[in-house]
């Protein structure tokens, strides 16, 4: 029996049109019971003093459907809004930073805070919307990067890094428009707790109320939006399973399938 | 005066030894007896002169020959000689024998006397031995030496028997050298077959005892025949199915030409074989065995080659060597139905642990999940079900399920496999989630028979329930659950921990197992539903942890600014206790000593615990010893006034390894511990290594100065000869003297007086007077 959120999600992708129709006969049957909502996955958005935390509120919505959608792991349908100062921000292993401005330097207490929860198992997704490097926002990003980790640099993640791998097969970067063909990445031992790309992958996932797209992709259109979300996915299966894809069974696979 | 000593005489009478002899206690200074002398010659050439012409020839030889008589009995006179005759004891120079008593001079060649048989005639064989010809030279001292050196009368040189269990040869030389040095002796005669098993330093040390030595070297001709395993090279430690290497030296005298098959066996059966080709007459040769262990636990194996005809010593011709073989890594299975943070963090748990391999499995997709690229875009590969649940279960130390259903990946039999891996030694552990338990379909599988609870019946066993895990009482005390050796510094942390949100609710604990943690919450209007439970199925060990929301445990404590670890030590923990990890076995022992001596008492400890790791005050231990023959022996046993601590004793009169196997019943469970090999081996090395080693011999002559010989060469040197290597001259201790000066005698007044006359009457006669 499903809920009537789920009823009225499906209803409202049927009113879009075929996909959601595939989407309402291959949903998997919800189990009777529903899970707590603190084992579900979302993604918890982070909201910061200065610049613009939240420039796309409704693009978490969308890529958490889509995880749900593609992947065995349930989600909850909403994001989580946190600072770092929210007790609650290590029930959610998985931080979005979304901005198109900058933003007022963290504190010392919040640097510490967010440090901790990178190295004890967190990830964090900054998505730079605006797209101009080394100004507002990403300017901002970098200052905050360096004084979070001062004796790391963000690097370019390779083409073999295990987020590409997760779940989709990732070639290129997508988002609203590509302004790097690249995602960097602050490397931990053998773990990427901070990615960064600069693409505007949340402007790209975002839906308005009546379920269209917000932003158009250039140049690539909706197969840029696609591997925007493909990413998206890759980034939570990458929180939910960090280096799995690098665990020597799959590599034959992984090696015949890349070609 | 001057003394100048004569040859001395020296002869012997029934009261005694007396020595004379002739010393001249000169007047005159030596010049001034010279100048007399002088002045007598150039008396004498003018006597002639002036006698010559006036006399005959005979005449002037015949008073010229008185004169110089004349003359000489003046000079004698001022030389003063005198007769001093001493009464004197005669002391031999001191010569040191030492006779090699060890076990090898036992060994007797074909047709021949032993060794040291070979020894004895050589010393008292015959008229003309050893000791008979060097006792008249010498003040012997014998001497008998193994792995130390002792006084031997020489009376009881018959009496000796062969029986020192090893040889060190330098250090009875030293020690014998040392004991002597006062008494500055004129060297030493050794006689020995050479086998040395001491240490070489003593050698560089020989020459400075400033002693020659004379070596006699026995059974140095004699065809000497064995084979020995000289050294096996294996670590202690060794790792299943990873290859390990066992180096082996061996040793023959006397097999050239000949194949030697070396064998490496363990209980009996032959593990590997190798051919040496002995191309040699004495030599070493290098065997290596690879052994891929198969199975974990304390095995003895042994090397050895089958003995030949004419061995000198067979007992050389095998050893034994213990081997522990540990896993090197816990294997683990880990199946994930869904990505989750449960699975996350536990994959980071176990990936953590150095003393982990894990290979895991996570279900990323679903059939029912709508697919929105072609399947060569996906990472996804297929799930080996068919290869995992029939062929590699055994390959695993530990399975564990994750919130994983079974039903949309296998079919049921399967789920029988993993019944029966348990049962024979495996570990399963299953975490909570909507995809475990009676949710997971595991209702009446052969999965529910292997866990510690029963499942409901119904398949909605998950509870959004917010709570915290309370340890039982058997919990506190459990390796797997307690995390400070300190019980209220545990029971902080347990406190500490943040709470679970979720559980799997279970039917009932199983008789048998045992629940370590209870849910602080009411669920169900039940109190205490079981959280943790753990138990033994058949051979292994099966847990059920009944939520998906440990992780918490980990991430949120770091989140307080608090640790992560007690989370990753649970983890550890209970995969350990889970696999049987040999340090939380529940029945102990160790032994006091790494080796023991033949014919000493075997000794250690065993410490028996109950199922909460706390001393047992009760149990009933039951051993199994066997000795290397595989013979059982009785052992004793003794309470000490620790609670489940008791000590072992027990004889051991054979070499080789024992092992010791315990089983100790524990509230009528039955505990085994770990077996414990060991070593027991004959103190020495007479019974491992008895070749002749004349090289050593001829060494310890050359530094000294000494001789090296054969006894069995037909050309060595006769005894005579030695005695005069040796030299040496008696010293004499004089006991009474007494001197008689020559020229206060009447004998000598009256000679002179008697020449001069003569002459003055031959003068008158002559006519010159």
């Amino acid at each position: 029996m499903q809920s009537r959120r789920a009823f009225l999600r499906h209803i409202r992708h049927w009113a879009l049109g075929a996909p959601a129709l595939l989407g309402l006969v291959a949903a998997r049957p919800r189990p009777g019971t529903a899970l707590p909502a603190s084992n579900m996955f979302t993604v918890a958005q982070l909201q910061y003093r200065g610049g613009q935390w939240d420039p796309h509120p409704r693009a978490v919505a969308p890529l958490l459907q889509e995880v749900r959608l593609r992947t065995s792991v349930e989600t909850r349908d909403e994001r989580q809004v946190i600072t770092l100062h929210d007790p609650a921000l290590f029930a959610h292993p998985f931080l979005y930073m979304a901005g198109a401005r900058g933003f007022e330097p963290f504190s010392d207490e919040e640097r510490e805070i967010l440090r901790r929860y990178l190295l004890f198992g967190g990830l964090m997704l900054i998505d730079d919307v605006r797209g101009n490097k080394n100004r507002d926002f990403d300017a901002s990003v970098r200052q905050e990067i360096t004084r979070l980790f001062p004796d790391r640099s963000l690097k370019i993640l390779p083409p073999e890094h295990t987020i590409f791998r997760t779940f989709y097969l990732i070639r290129t970067i997508g988002g609203v428009r590509i302004v790097n063909p690249y995602l960097e990445g602050i490397q931990v031992e053998d773990r990427t707790p901070l990615l960064y790309c600069q693409n505007g992958l949340g402007a790209a996932w975002e839906r308005d109320y009546l379920g269209r797209w917000v932003a158009s992709c250039h140049p690539g259109g909706e197969a840029q939006r696609l591997e925007a979300f493909k990413l998206g996915v890759n980034c939570a299966l990458y929180a939910l399973t960090v280096n799995y894809k690098q665990d020597l069974i799959h590599l034959p696979f992984i090696r015949k399938k890349l070609g | 005066m001057i003394a100048l000593p004569f040859y001395p005489l020296l002869w012997h009478t029934a009261s005694g030894t007396f020595r004379s002899s002739l010393t001249w206690e000169m007047t005159l200074s030596f010049t001034l007896t010279c100048a007399v002398a002088v002045l007598c010659v150039l008396l004498l050439y003018l006597q002639w002169r002036d006698l010559r012409p006036r006399v005959s020839l005979r005449v002037c030889w015949g008073l010229c020959l008185l004169r110089v008589v004349v003359y000489g009995l003046v000079l004698g006179m001022l030389l003063n000689p005198s007769l001093l005759i001493q009464k004197v004891l005669q002391i031999l120079p001191p010569l040191l024998v030492m006779l090699d008593t060890s076990g090898s001079m036992g060994l007797a060649e074909a047709g021949k006397p032993s060794r040291l048989q070979q020894a004895r005639d050589y010393l008292r064989g015959g008229e003309r031995s050893a000791l008979a010809t060097l006792a008249q030279q010498y003040q012997l001292k014998l001497y008998q030496f193994d792995e130390t050196a002792r006084a031997l009368p020489i009376e009881r040189l018959e009496e000796v028997q062969p029986g020192g269990r090893s040889t060190d040869v330098l250090s009875a030389l030293h020690t014998v050298l040392e004991e002597q040095r006062g008494t500055q002796p004129m060297g030493v005669l050794l006689l020995s077959d050479g086998a040395h098993h001491g240490s070489d330093t003593a050698l560089g040390h020989l020459r400075q005892a400033g002693i020659r030595v004379v070596t006699a070297g026995v059974g140095v001709h004699s065809p000497y025949r064995d084979i020995r395993i000289a050294s096996v090279q294996a670590p202690t430690l060794a790792f299943v199915h990873y290859p390990t290497e066992v180096n082996v030296k061996l040793q023959t005298w006397g097999y050239r030409g000949e194949q030697l098959p070396v064998v490496l066996t363990r209980a009996g059966r032959v593990v590997a074989t190798r051919t040496v080709h002995v191309t040699t007459d004495v030599g070493e040769q290098q065997v290596q065995f690879e052994l891929e262990p198969e199975e974990v636990g304390e095995f003895t194996y042994t090397v050895s080659v089958a003995p030949h005809l004419g061995e000198a010593i067979t007992t050389n011709n095998h050893t034994d060597f213990p081997l522990s073989v540990a896993r090197d890594k816990i294997r683990v299975l880990l199946v994930c139905g869904s990505p989750s943070w449960n699975y996350r963090f536990l994959r980071q748990g176990l990936k953590q642990d150095p003393g982990i391999d894990m290979i895991s499995f996570v279900i990323l997709r679903t059939p029912t999940d709508v697919v929105n690229v072609p399947e060569n875009q996906l990472s996804l590969i297929p799930f080996p079900t068919q290869r995992l649940f029939t062929q590699e279960l055994k390959n695993f130390d530990l399975i564990i399920f994750e919130n994983f259903s079974y039903q949309l990946y296998f079919p049921w039999y399967y789920l029988e496999n993993v019944r029966k891996y348990v049962h024979e030694g495996g570990a399963f552990a299953m975490l909570g989630g909507m995809l475990s338990f009676a949710q997971g379909g595991y209702t009446g599988t052969p999965i529910e028979d292997i866990l510690p609870i029963s499942m409901r019946q119904d398949r909605s066993d998950y509870r959004t329930v917010t709570q915290r895990m309370l340890l039982t009482d058997e919990g506190k005390a459990h390796p797997i659950t307690r995390l400070a050796s300190d019980a209220a510094e545990n029971q902080r942390i347990w406190d500490m921990l943040p709470e679970l949100d979720a559980l799997n609710v279970v039917g009932h604990v199983k008789p048998g197992a045992t629940v370590l943690g209870v849910s602080s919450s009411r669920v169900d209007d039940r109190p205490g539903v079981p959280l943790l439970a753990m138990q033994r199925f058949g051979e292994g060990r099966t847990l059920a942890l009944m939520s998906d929301y440990i992780w918490k445990w980990n991430f949120q404590m770091a989140g307080r600014m608090d640790s992560n670890q007690h989370y990753l030590q649970f983890i550890r923990q209970m995969v350990r206790w889970l696999i049987r990890d040999p340090v939380l076995k529940q029945v102990r022992m160790v032994a006091d000593a790494s080796e023991f001596p033949v014919g000493s008492e075997v000794t250690g400890t065993v410490q028996v615990l109950q199922d909460d790791y706390r001393p047992a005050e009760t149990a009933t231990l039951s051993t199994k010893l066997r000795t290397p023959q595989g013979a059982e022996l009785p052992v004793q046993y003794v309470a000490t006034n620790n609670p489940g601590e008791y000590r072992y004793r027990f004889r051991a009169d054979e070499e080789g390894i024992y092992t010791l196997d315990v089983q100790a019943d524990i509230g009528g469970k039955t505990h085994e511990a770990n077996r414990l090999l060991l070593r027991v081996q004959q103190a020495g090395d007479e019974s491992q290594y008895a070749a002749p080693n004349p090289a050593l011999l001829r060494d310890i002559a050359e530094r000294t100065g000494g001789l090296f010989f054969a006894l069995d060469d037909p050309a060595r040197p006769g005894v005579t000869s030695v005695s005069e290597f040796f030299g040496g001259a008696p010293s004499y201790q004089v006991l009474e003297e007494t001197r008689l000066r020559l020229r206060e005698t009447l004998p000598i007044f009256f000679l002179m007086l008697s020449v001069l006359a003569l002459e003055w009457w031959w003068r008158r006669r002559a006519g010159l007077l």
